[in-house]
């Protein structure tokens, strides 16, 4: 694991204006996820509303890789990852991978391809249903990536790199367009 | 019957951001308010849930339940369900229950957020946009 350059690896899903303003490849414990909350804040601060779904999706991914990670910090028990942040003319964008075992690999690689697939108010139908299941572990509700899908907007975008015979890194880029202080 | 004492936690933005929050057991307002991200999520909600379960079983008498959320995560989300949950089975069972969820006219996201909330419970949720 501690070979695999997890930022090379995000940096290659970036498109060339997207070029990241913050990088962090380590623990995700509660002093990493409050000083990268206050950067999402700091970047998206001139539009709002874009701030909100940014943060809403920052919170969301950066929880999955303190809670999911396979590589972490034992002492913490809080899990290890990779997260670049910044913007571009039109939107803002963030990539953040972590380690899985393969063989979660292909229940969250169809859960991805299900999503894509659904128009919006299917996927509202699917957020309903599955938040009606039992929580998962620490109170997961099975619909973070729903919810990414329905707040940014767009498909997800996800990267896989097989490791070995027991892990892959998993990554996930959004971005959400900025809005211009737009009304409804 | 032992007494039910109000629930009154002030909320708090530190490293999670806990919600305020201002349950009263003699007017029946009950208050969510503020932003909700935290670390033992299903701890939290546990004891509000199982405060609007005594109410509905020993005090029976009208509840308002605001919700002034700006903010939730979805762990947040599925306890919310359940708050919600419990408040239908009063009102299936006679029990006098209003709903006011207040949110940002701007904020889409979570107007649709509500709705979605409203299909699945069955309450009526009174929408009020700021």
């Amino acid at each position: 694991m501690n070979e695999f350059d997890q930022i090379k690896f995000l940096k290659s899903n970036l498109l060339d204006n997207q070029i990241p303003e913050y990088l962090y490849s380590g623990v995700f414990d509660r002093q990493v996820l409050t000083n990268f909350r206050k950067k999402v804040l700091k970047i998206t601060n001139k539009d709002k509303q874009a701030q909100r779904k940014t943060f809403y999706i920052f919170i969301e991914l950066a929880q999955n890789v303190s809670y999911y990670s396979e590589d972490r910090d034992l002492e913490q028990d809080k899990g290890k990852g990779s997260l670049l942040l910044g913007e571009t003319e039109k939107h803002f964008f963030f990539s953040i991978g972590n380690f899985i075992k393969n063989e979660a690999l292909s229940v969250l690689e169809k859960k991805c391809e299900i999503i894509n697939s659904l128009d919006r108010d299917r996927l509202r139908e699917l957020k309903r249903t599955q938040r009606n299941l039992i929580p998962g572990t620490n109170g997961g509700a099975h619909i973070g990536l729903i919810m990414v899908a329905l707040t940014s907007q767009k498909k997800i975008n996800i990267k896989i790199e097989k490791i070995n015979d027991k892990i892959s890194f998993f990554s996930i880029k959004v971005e959400i367009d900025k809005t211009k202080n737009k009304i409804k | 019957m032992a007494e039910l004492e109000d629930i009154i936690i002030e909320g708090s933005h530190k490293n999670f951001f806990t919600p305020s929050v201002n349950f009263n057991a003699t007017t029946g307002i009950c208050e969510l308010s503020g932003e909700s991200f935290l670390e033992d999520t299903v701890e939290f909600y546990d004891r509000l849930i199982e405060w609007l379960e005594t109410y509905t079983e020993e005090i029976q008498k009208p509840i308002a339940f605001i919700i002034k959320l700006t903010y939730f995560n979805t762990s947040t989300s599925r306890c919310l369900l359940d708050l919600l949950n419990v408040l239908k089975d009063y009102e299936e069972n006679g029990g006098d229950v209003v709903v006011n969820w207040h949110y940002d006219e701007n904020d889409t996201d979570m107007e649709e957020d509500i709705e979605d909330y409203i299909i699945d419970t069955g309450l009526k949720i009174n929408l009020i946009a700021l």
